[in-house]
């Protein structure tokens, strides 16, 4: 008896001989049927009701502000704090509690969430640009500029980042393009990697070297047979990237390299937190529960997609 | 006395899109020391019936019954199961790249089958691998024991899993598609190595192939099925020669050896049915140009066809169809003649 | 398969391609031996195609012929030869001065699940060629492709779906149909139906059967399949690790089989005939195929060969007439079979027959 992963190739083999003869149904592109297979994913629609939820608050963010009367940067000394000067726990007032300047903690993490989802987003969007360009062109054009592009990969990789952003913003000074172009310089490597050998393999398929043969010139090839194949894999890495851009972001302003005091940001919030946390709980458990809710519902939401694209790696 | 009764098999599957109904309802016997050639395309449900035997179906919902000596293999436990794979029945698979395991000797994979059915000291199992390998034909047997899988090319693969497969001396071999990954020259050899470990060992086969010609060569007895259910059951010479079931006919009429002319095949009109779906009585309905309303309406169970009781198929024409069939007047052909002008 | 075979015969036809001793080698790194090797895919071979004709090109795995296909469409460069297509010669063309050229030969690929981009649509795909050269504009292209596929049996309505919406034989049929967009002159269809069940191999072989009649075309027909290769071909070409062993008209090569590899191959393919099958003699050759990267030397089948003799090690025997047969077929064999003669099978040897070297 063969000690091959039988169950595996069974599977296979069913599917095979299901899908012969299917009857042939209405224009489903594989986007729908991807798109289909999400919608039925009970885990992943949840984090994706969370995920709109967090950007609703966001964009919302003044409506915290109008109901509670509280600017986020306000501080209230008198209303605010005890007697001692430390933070006030939740209360009628002040919802989530207050800081230790006296700053309303619920809004502050409502204009919080702007800052962590704008650059979660935009910071991701230029990565993966930059990436999946690099990683085309690598892959599909091999020889030097392969050479050239994948070392240059390599050496991005290599390099510590924390180090280097503080280095940089020691140089630059901090703040909010710091951060997004900070990441960015480092995040679009993995991604040219990920789509670098994406293309090396699609680049063998059949019906690239069909394209091949009716005379297609390379940009074609690249644009109109490559990238589609690839795009997937790209969405897929795109909503796990987002989470840990996210992350990264709180860090750097944890570290105080990144937005700078009195920037409502949950990585600085934390970062305040730090000396008060024995007195004040909610001082750290409510950004940082906010954080860790954001990163959970993206990385769930990713696992989703990314069963939902290619339905065999899940299980 | 029939060495493996199947009656009734039916197996369906849950899917996202539905419920696959694989096999709708499949009977047949195997004598022991005989070769049954299953045959049917893509979606006929033939890999899926014979998996469902070991209980290599994940996942799938089965009925009917399987009788190998005494035990029903259809509802046996898992631990009458794991005694009978292997060491009862033998299976080998399309490809053997991928059944073999790759970080293993070959000697070593051999010997480990072994030794999970019967406890034999690893010499023993060793010396027994090294017989195997020379049984099938591996030269130089005794060095090559403690090859890995990658250094054997396909069809000397293909004869590992079947030395691996009659470790036990099983009293069934079932092969599903062995050679079709092969080349020619090459599947002839991996033939002749189960045709000579069959008349040395008196072994039964199960060979699952849409190779006709392979069934030509190889099968005692045949079984024809499509979507699902057996459309015909004979002897060899009976399929091929007096067939009685418009599939069988149509399959032997659409292969370019028995293409009368040179210019034009006859195939089979349309194209395999879906499992999803609910099909006609007769599942090949849609396709076939002898239908009448009977086939539409009702079952056609497996009839004996005149005069040979041991054959039967599954239509509802005339049993006397069989004897004095001529090509010419198959209206397969008609149907080709009329569409190309 | 033209249904006037004589034509072929008797007539001189015009030779559309023709290849002069092309060669086709790859470097591999990280072979099991350590290193770098080569691996000689196509190694001199001479052939000519005719215009008109279906060429069926035969072989088992590693004899090149897939390889040696894309050296007739150059889209692979040549490792060295010649191939001339309509009296030019293409070998050492560049892509650009190949494009135009494309429009005149096309290919059709075995996978039909893969030689379709899964993510574009049916009618993008078919469109392709017109796309890529530029013409016609939208609407124009979108009438064509309907055409082409209502000629090829597809339901023009289906012009938005998916690959994945379709049957193996259906995706054929959409390969074809892209194959066909140009009009070009000749067609290589490398193991078209190898991958489609049988019922659904007639279909798609009567197809292009069709279309060769009514579009005049030549196709170079690539399959592993004998019994198909009889049915569609007018000349056949038997390839073995790199070089052509025999080309002849397809009922010579049945008939008047002179090399000892064809006759293996053929006494192996199993028949669906039961009395066929039992009365005929087997012969099983031994041993393995062995890798292009090392083939033997003098000739490549002398290992496996019953009839091998000493010279057939040191000299690669030339591809010529032998034996007193007519032009159009060659042999390449120091030691050719007659008519009827048998192979004797060779006595099971230990030796050559370690199939992939360590």
């Amino acid at each position: 008896m063969s000690m091959g992963s039988s169950d595996v190739r069974f599977d296979e083999d069913v599917a095979a001989e299901v899908e012969l003869g299917a009857a042939p149904v209405e224009g489903r592109s594989p986007w729908l049927l991807a798109w289909q297979r999400l919608r039925r994913d009970r885990v992943a629609m949840v984090s994706l009701a969370v995920i709109i939820l967090i950007a609703l608050i966001a964009i919302f963010a003044p409506v915290f502000t109008h109901f509670t009367g509280h600017p986020p940067n306000q501080q209230y000394i008198r209303q605010g704090t005890t007697t001692s000067g430390l933070p006030l726990g939740p209360n009628g007032k002040f919802w989530l509690g207050t800081d230790n300047l006296g700053r309303d903690i619920l809004v502050r993490i409502a204009y919080g969430a702007r800052i962590s989802l704008a650059v979660g987003v935009v910071a991701t969007l230029l990565t993966v640009a930059i990436g999946v360009v690099v990683g085309l062109a690598a892959g599909f054009f091999r020889g030097i500029v392969d050479t050239i592009l994948a070392r240059l990969v390599d050496v991005v990789l290599s390099v510590p980042f924390f180090l280097v952003a503080i280095a940089l913003v020691s140089i630059a000074g901090p703040g909010l393009t710091m951060t997004v172009l900070v990441i960015g310089f480092f995040s679009w490597a993995s991604v040219a990697r990920i789509v670098r050998g994406q293309v090396l393999s699609i680049r063998e398929r059949e019906y690239v070297e069909a394209a091949r043969s009716l005379g297609a010139s390379d940009l074609r090839i690249m644009f109109v047979d490559i990238l589609p194949n690839v795009l997937a894999q790209v969405i897929v890495y795109t909503t796990l990237l987002i989470p840990v851009v996210i992350v990264t972001q709180a860090a750097l302003s944890f570290l105080g390299l990144g937005l700078q005091p009195p920037t409502a940001d949950w990585g600085g919030m934390l970062a305040e937190s730090q000396t008060f946390y024995t007195v004040a709980w909610w001082f750290v458990a409510f950004p940082g529960i906010a954080l860790l809710v954001t990163t959970l519902a993206f990385n769930l939401f990713g696992d989703g997609v990314r069963d939902a694209f290619d339905p065999r790696s899940g299980r | 006395m029939a060495l493996l009764e199947v009656d009734d098999l039916h197996v369906s599957f849950n899917t996202s899109d539905g419920v696959v109904r694989a096999v709708r309802g499949v009977s047949f016997t195997v004598e022991p020391g005989q070769t049954l050639g299953i045959v049917g395309e893509s979606g006929s449900g033939k890999s899926v019936a014979t998996q469902s035997l070991t209980g290599l179906a994940a996942g799938a919902k089965v009925s009917g019954s399987a009788m190998f000596d005494g035990l029903d293999l259809l509802h046996a436990s898992q631990r009458e199961m794991r005694h009978i794979r292997g060491r009862r029945i033998g299976m080998i698979f399309q490809d053997p790249l991928s059944s073999l395991h790759p970080a293993y000797t070959v000697g070593w994979q051999i010997v480990e089958m072994i030794r999970a059915h019967e406890r034999v000291p690893r010499r023993r199992a060793r010396e027994r691998a090294i017989e195997l390998l020379d049984l099938v034909r591996i030269p130089n047997a005794r060095a090559r024991v403690d090859d890995y899988p990658h250094q054997f090319s396909g069809g000397m693969r293909q004869r590992v899993m079947i030395a691996m497969a009659m470790a036990l001396n099983p009293s069934i071999l079932i092969a599903d598609e062995p050679t079709t990954a092969l080349d020619v020259t090459v599947q002839a050899q991996v033939l002749k190595v189960m045709r000579d470990v069959q008349s040395e060992f008196g072994t039964a086969i199960i060979l699952i192939t849409h190779d006709l010609g392979v069934v030509a060569e190889v099968a005692d007895e045949v079984v024809v099925m499509y979507a699902g259910q057996v459309m015909e059951h004979a002897r060899r010479r009976e399929i091929f020669y007096q067939f009685h079931h418009p599939y069988t006919e149509g399959l032997l009429a659409s292969l370019p050896a028995h293409g009368a002319t040179r210019d034009r095949l006859t195939p089979i009109p349309g194209s395999p049915p879906s499992l999803l779906a609910n099909l006609d009585p007769c599942p090949f309905v849609p396709r076939c140009p002898y239908v009448f309303d009977k086939c539409r309406s009702e079952v056609p169970p497996l009839t004996p066809v005149h005069p040979d009781e041991h054959h039967r198929s599954a239509c509802w024409l005339a049993p006397d169809r069989a004897v004095d069939f001529e090509w010419k007047s198959s209206k397969f052909r008609e149907i080709a003649q009329t569409a190309h002008e | 398969m033209t249904t006037d075979q004589t034509q072929a015969v008797s007539t001189v036809s015009e030779t559309l391609l023709h290849l002069d001793d092309v060669c086709k080698h790859f470097h591999v790194r990280g072979h099991a031996g350590g290193g770098r090797a080569t691996v000689k895919a196509v190694d001199g071979v001479t052939l000519d195609v005719r215009r008109g004709e279906t060429l069926g090109l035969v072989g088992e795995t590693g004899c090149g012929k897939s390889t040696l296909a894309r050296c007739m469409t150059r889209l692979y460069d040549l490792t060295a030869g010649k191939v001339t297509f309509q009296d030019r010669d293409i070998s050492r063309a560049s892509r650009r001065a190949l494009r135009p050229l494309r429009r005149e030969m096309q290919m059709i690929f075995q996978d039909p699940y893969g030689s379709l981009n899964p993510r574009r649509r049916v009618g993008s795909i078919i469109g392709d060629p017109f796309a890529i050269h530029g013409i016609g504009d939208r609407k124009e292209r979108k009438d064509k492709v309907q055409q082409l596929m209502q000629r090829v049996g597809l339901n023009p309505e289906h012009y938005n779906r998916f690959p994945n919406e379709f049957s193996g034989g259906q995706r054929q049929r959409i390969g074809v149909a892209r194959a066909l967009a140009l009009q070009p002159r000749l067609i290589v269809c490398d193991e078209p139906v190898s991958a489609l069940d049988v019922s659904i191999q007639a279909q798609v072989l009567n197809l292009l059967t069709d279309l060769q009649q009514e579009f005049g075309l030549t196709y170079v027909f690539i399959t592993h399949d004998l019994s198909v290769v009889r049915h569609v071909s007018d000349r056949i070409a038997v390839m073995y690790l790199g070089k052509v062993v025999e080309v002849a008209r397809t009922d010579d090569i049945f008939e008047i089989t002179r090399h000892p590899y064809t006759k293996a191959l053929l006494s192996a393919l199993p028949v669906p005939d039961p009395d066929a099958a039992d009365s005929r003699e087997r012969i099983v050759l031994t041993g393995d195929l062995p890798s292009p990267i090392n083939p033997p030397s003098g000739c490549r089948f002398h290992p496996r060969c019953p009839k091998a003799q000493e010279i057939c090690s040191r000299e690669d025997p030339p591809l010529l007439p032998v034996l007193g047969d007519e032009g159009t077929h060659l042999t390449a064999c120091h030691f050719p079979l007659e008519v009827g003669e048998s192979l004797r099978p060779r006595a099971e040897a230990s030796g050559p027959e370690r199939g992939i070297p360590r």
